[in-house]
């Protein structure tokens, strides 16, 4: 095992650990995103271990290079995620906004 | 010249409130209130986007009825909470206009006018009718950009779509629900109003920039032209 895939390696391991401990915490992610991180870590994990995996996905699905095809998967996967991620964010923004209205309006009210 | 009616006469059965979103005007904002009470304007509201001055202070002194946002949330916000506000309290009308002292009280009477005689949902008080030479070139910039946004959104041209400078009868204020927090509101509001089949017009207002105005640095910019065409063409 060379050097890269030692390190990398570790960083899958150490991630996979870091989101099993979110998904055991009381701050839960949504779990489209959980399942997510814990297949594509764990994934990672089993080729840096295993490289021969790439070659029997290869044959399996029948395409040129499968280090090629996981490559511009991940980043259509990651940019997907970054596009829930300011979904998310712009919800957020919106409701904070109704609960600050909100709170002003009942203020004046209550006074 | 014609004269124009004075604000008893306009208000004698009608519900006016004179709404502004305020952050950090403390420095102008007795004044404007002062200025809006001594021209027969009873109703003010100032929404306090949580400023870090004394704007609400200052403001409630002087006899507005001040909301304060907990966290700050932008014209837009500020502005919706306005709307709520006018629609909650059943009002007629609702003047919406700058609390940096850059509208005149004299072209808030003659807009409200305009919206009860002509009958208009929504007037505009427009700098490019009337004071296009005046205005900085990063406003004038940022003014076309949201102009054209809005014409490409909504497909209505409007010369003076980023002005705050408003008037809303009662239709309009039922039917406007902002959801933009920051300048985009002002283009949204204008798509609402003909998504809701209301009247639009345009009225010449003179505005003056002041250094506090100039120096705030939260107004319309380039950069927030640029933001409000990105948000709607990719909303």
């Amino acid at each position: 095992m060379d050097f890269i895939s030692v390190v990398l390696g570790l960083l899958s391991l150490i991630t996979l650990i870091y989101v099993l401990m979110i998904l055991t915490s009381k701050k839960r992610l949504p779990i489209f995103i959980e399942v997510f991180y814990v297949f594509a870590y764990f994934f990672i994990l089993l080729v840096v271990l295993f490289p021969s995996l790439l070659t029997i996905i290869e044959e399996s699905f029948g395409i040129t290079s499968a280090l090629n095809f996981i490559t511009y998967l991940s980043i259509f996967m990651a940019y997907f995620m970054i596009l829930l991620l300011f979904k998310r964010v712009e919800e957020q923004r919106a409701e904070i906004s109704k609960l600050v209205r909100e709170i002003a309006l009942k203020d004046k009210k209550e006074k | 010249m014609k004269k124009i009616p004075s604000l008893s006469e306009l208000t004698k059965e009608k519900k006016i409130l004179v709404g502004m979103p305020a952050f950090n005007e403390g420095p102008v904002i007795g004044d404007v209130v002062k200025h809006l009470k001594k021209k027969g304007f009873n109703n003010i509201l100032v929404v306090d986007d949580c400023s870090k001055d004394n704007t609400s202070l200052k403001a409630k002194k002087e006899g507005a009825t001040v909301l304060r946002h907990i966290i700050n949330r932008g014209a837009g916000g500020a502005t919706a909470t306005i709307i709520e506000y006018a629609k909650r309290h059943g009002y007629d009308y609702l003047i919406l206009m700058d609390s940096d002292g850059q509208h005149s009280v004299e072209d808030a009477k003659k807009l409200l006018l305009t919206s009860m005689k002509q009958k208009m949902s929504l007037v505009i008080g427009s700098r490019i009718k009337s004071d296009y030479k005046h205005m900085p070139l990063q406003r004038k910039i940022a003014n076309h950009i949201g102009s054209f946004a809005t014409w490409f959104v909504f497909g209505k041209y409007i010369l003076d779509s980023q002005s705050g400078f408003r008037v809303l009868d009662k239709k309009a204020i039922n039917s406007v629900k902002l959801s933009y927090d920051r300048f985009e509101f002002c283009s949204e509001m204008i798509g609402q109003a003909y998504e809701h089949n209301l009247s639009v017009i345009e009225v010449p207002i003179k505005v003056v920039y002041s250094d506090h105005s100039m120096n705030k640095g939260h107004g319309q910019n380039i950069a927030n032209g640029f933001t409000m065409l990105e948000r709607f063409l990719f909303k």
